[in-house]
């Protein structure tokens, strides 16, 4: 995928001015230094006394964003992401990661029946690598996917927009092929914008945006389905896991709705709801997320960003901790939360650069007291952004 | 929308249909619906919003009326000409004087049709000015709930809009200076001048203050959008373990295997909302007063920024908005430059025939 987006780009460089009409592009490279205060994102037990290691790193990123219309109707959209995690510390490299993501679309606007039709596709790649020893074999928490989508989208006065998209999705998960899956996927979205006040007469008038979506996906693993094997069902014994005829088959639904103030402030909320419906024992849940956020001006070109994450997970079948099991010592929690909380700050330098700080604090807080979780990240660092 | 102001009044029926009111029944009722009450305005909306609905229908009806004469005309009219070039006989004659009659009758019937559009495109403005002062009158009582408020806002801008006269484009007077003519006419040049600078002046106002909105819009999302990016390389996602031990994994993570590193690069819904600028119309709400400005400048401004104007109002995205609305607010400044330059040459002109 990365191949032919690249190969797409260069075509487009390539050919003549006038025959390409006017691609927007633009290009931004970010850098800074984070200080992650638990690099190996540890969960500790009440009553113990784990290892959290803090460490230093660097972070770089580029990203590159192309549109370009042949004709009026017509739309091609391509945008690449690569972004780099260096950890400073020989404990830390297992971390280093490296991310490459490209994402494609083209659009072809039908007016007379106000309409469109669309291709997409998509690739992410999250590569691991160590600066210090290249032979180790961690493959960490990596993973690659790729998916490819077509879409119909229904345009109505008011500016009411039904997407319908069905598609073909692939995931890697490289330290375990177990949950390497692939399956098509079907999903709806709809969205709208109401407006208070007139745009066209109040300078004071604002926006609500409503965004809500459904999905739902049947993945099919390479690997079998497992059950319980002890007459308990809910013991969370790892002896009691065995393995099946049955190929492991997912259904996982998807829905999310989202609201967006734009006004002197954006405020926003979103609600998601994913239940995973899995046929092997152990791989069942409904996931709960709610996210709130504010972006405001503080003061002279001082932005602020700041987000809040809510989790709520429930685990249809006792859920078995790997940390737990090389203990020897088995824990089954019900649900796990793991909340954050974001402030970024920006400021633009000039035309082209921005300076940004950022500090994140993620937590279990909510969840029950067998264990914790705290990590705490603090970024410093610069945008530079490029473009006609 | 309309419709669904009768739910609250509904309710608000209900509600004093409850026990209490029962009680006194007919001298409570008719106290609440008094005009000057809260439910006495609120039934005041309501029944000019019905007003304002049962007048579309009835306009909606001659329209669909009208559209179908105006077919049945042109087909008669077609068959005419048809006669009229088909070979002269008895029969011909006969069949073209029955078409003319025909087509006459359907002509009589269109003229009374567009008669009573007329008639009631009147009423219309009379009954929408009525709403918009119901609406205004409910609008200052602050007993009125937070969402019968927004409805009646969102109604507000709707009726004030469907008021407001259709965009016309400025015409730009001729500004170069006839040493010829007469100081009539040049004075009537100037005041035609005069008169393209107010509109272009209005106008001018109008995009200053649409560049102003969508430039901070598009801050404060870039804004957003960024801080979203942040977390592109963050793994931040609820990791599941899936009771198998990672063979190959750290000790004491926690982290062993799971298919839920998928998250970060899962395609929730959210990850296809926002797609700023994909092709017209946009994925959110246009903004009509681009496609206006498109029709007022169509003299002004160059004809990209036209088509930029009329893109801009389709885009979702902000920035495109804002750059648009500048792009043509800077053409607008540099034509009103130009008039009062014009301008000035021409009452510079007309001073000295005058003084002659």
């Amino acid at each position: 995928m990365t191949r032919v987006a690249i190969a797409a780009t260069a075509v487009l460089v390539a050919l003549p001015a006038s025959a390409r009409g006017e691609p927007d592009w633009n290009l931004q490279l970010e850098g800074g230094s984070e200080y992650d205060s638990n690099i190996h994102r540890i969960e500790v037990r009440d009553g113990d006394d784990a290892d959290v290691e803090a460490a230093p790193l660097a972070r770089l990123g580029a990203r590159h964003r192309l549109a370009w219309r042949r004709v009026k109707s017509e739309r091609l959209a391509l945008s690449s992401y690569g972004g780099l995690k260096l950890f400073t510390t020989e404990s830390g490299q297992s971390e280093n990661v490296g991310i490459v993501s490209a994402d494609g679309s083209y659009e072809w606007n039908l007016p007379s029946r106000r309409a469109l039709l669309g291709l997409h596709g998509g690739y992410y790649d999250a590569i691991p690598f160590e600066l210090y020893d290249s032979t180790s074999s961690y493959r960490g928490r990596n993973f690659r996917t790729a998916s490819a989508e077509g879409s119909t989208t229904l345009l109505a006065d008011g500016g009411h927009r039904v997407s319908a998209r069905l598609g073909y999705r692939t995931f890697e998960y490289k330290p375990d092929p177990l949950f390497d899956w692939a399956g098509d996927h079907y999903a709806v979205f709809y969205q709208t914008t109401w407006w208070r006040g007139d745009p066209d007469q109040d300078p004071d008038a604002t926006s609500l945006d409503f965004n809500a979506g459904y999905q739902i996906e049947r993945r099919g693993y390479d690997s079998s389905a497992r059950t319980s094997s002890c007459a308990d069902e809910d013991a969370a014994d790892p002896l009691c896991s065995a393995g099946t005829r049955l190929a492991r088959a997912d259904l996982n639904h998807s829905l999310a709705a989202e609201l967006v103030y734009t006004g002197e402030r954006i405020y926003s909320a979103r609600y998601e709801l994913q239940v995973n419906d899995s046929n092997s024992h152990g791989e069942s849940l409904v996931r709960q997320r709610f996210r709130a956020g504010i972006t405001t001006e503080l003061w002279r070109r001082l932005f602020l960003t700041a987000e809040a994450t809510v989790l709520v997970n429930i685990y249809l079948d006792p859920l078995l901790l790997a940390r737990d099991e090389q203990a020897t010592t088995f824990l089954s929690i019900e649900d796990e939360n793991r909340n954050s909380l974001s402030l970024h700050l920006s400021r633009p330098l000039g035309e082209h650069w921005a300076a940004e700080a950022r500090y994140a604090i993620y937590s279990n807080e909510f969840t029950n007291d067998e264990l914790s979780f705290l990590r705490q990240t603090a970024y410093l660092g610069a945008v530079y952004r490029y473009g006609p | 929308m309309l419709k669904s102001l009768a739910i609250p009044v509904a309710l608000a029926a209900l509600l004093l249909g409850a026990p209490e009111a029962f009680a006194a029944s007919g001298r409570r009722v008719a106290q609440a619906s008094a005009p000057g009450t809260t439910a006495g305005r609120q039934v005041a909306t309501d029944r000019a919003a019905a007003g304002v609905s049962r007048l579309l229908a009835q306009r909606n009806q001659r329209v669909v009326e009208k559209r179908g004469l105006t077919e049945t005309y042109q087909t008669q009219l077609r068959e005419l000409d048809r006669l009229k070039q088909s070979k002269a006989s008895w029969r011909r004659d006969r069949q073209i004087r029955a078409k003319k009659a025909e087509s006459q009758a359907t002509g009589a019937r269109l003229s009374r049709v567009d008669a009573e559009l007329r008639v009631l495109d009147a009423q219309l403005k009379v009954q929408r000015q009525s709403l918009l002062a119901a609406i205004a009158r409910e609008l200052a009582d602050p007993a009125i709930s937070a969402p019968r408020r927004a409805g009646l806002e969102k109604i507000r801008g709707q009726v004030s809009a469907a008021l407001r006269p259709r965009a016309r484009r400025i015409i730009l007077p001729d500004d170069s200076l006839d040493e010829l003519a007469d100081p009539e006419e040049l004075a009537e040049q100037i005041a035609l001048i005069q008169q393209a600078e107010n509109q272009l002046v209005q106008e001018r106002k109008a995009l200053q203050q649409r560049e102003q909105r969508y430039t901070r819009w598009a801050m404060l999302r870039e804004q957003r959008e960024r801080a979203g990016q942040m977390s592109d390389l963050d793994d931040e996602q609820v990791r599941r373990s899936t009771g198998r031990t990672e063979k190959t994994g750290r000790d004491n993570t926690g982290a062993g295997g799971g298919a839920s590193d998928e998250e970060a690069g899962a395609e929730a819904p959210s990850e296809d909302v926002g797609d700023s600028d994909s092709p017209s119309p946009p994925p959110s709400g246009p903004d009509a007063s681009f496609e206006t400005s498109s029709v007022v400048l169509a003299d002004v401004v160059d004809s990209s920024t036209i088509d930029a104007l009329r893109r801009a109002g389709r885009s979702a995205n902000p920035r495109a908005r804002a750059e648009a609305a500048g792009r043509a607010r800077k053409q607008v400044e540099a034509r009103l430059e130009r008039l009062k330059k014009s301008r000035a040459l021409i009452q510079n002109h007309l001073n000295k025939l005058r003084s002659q």
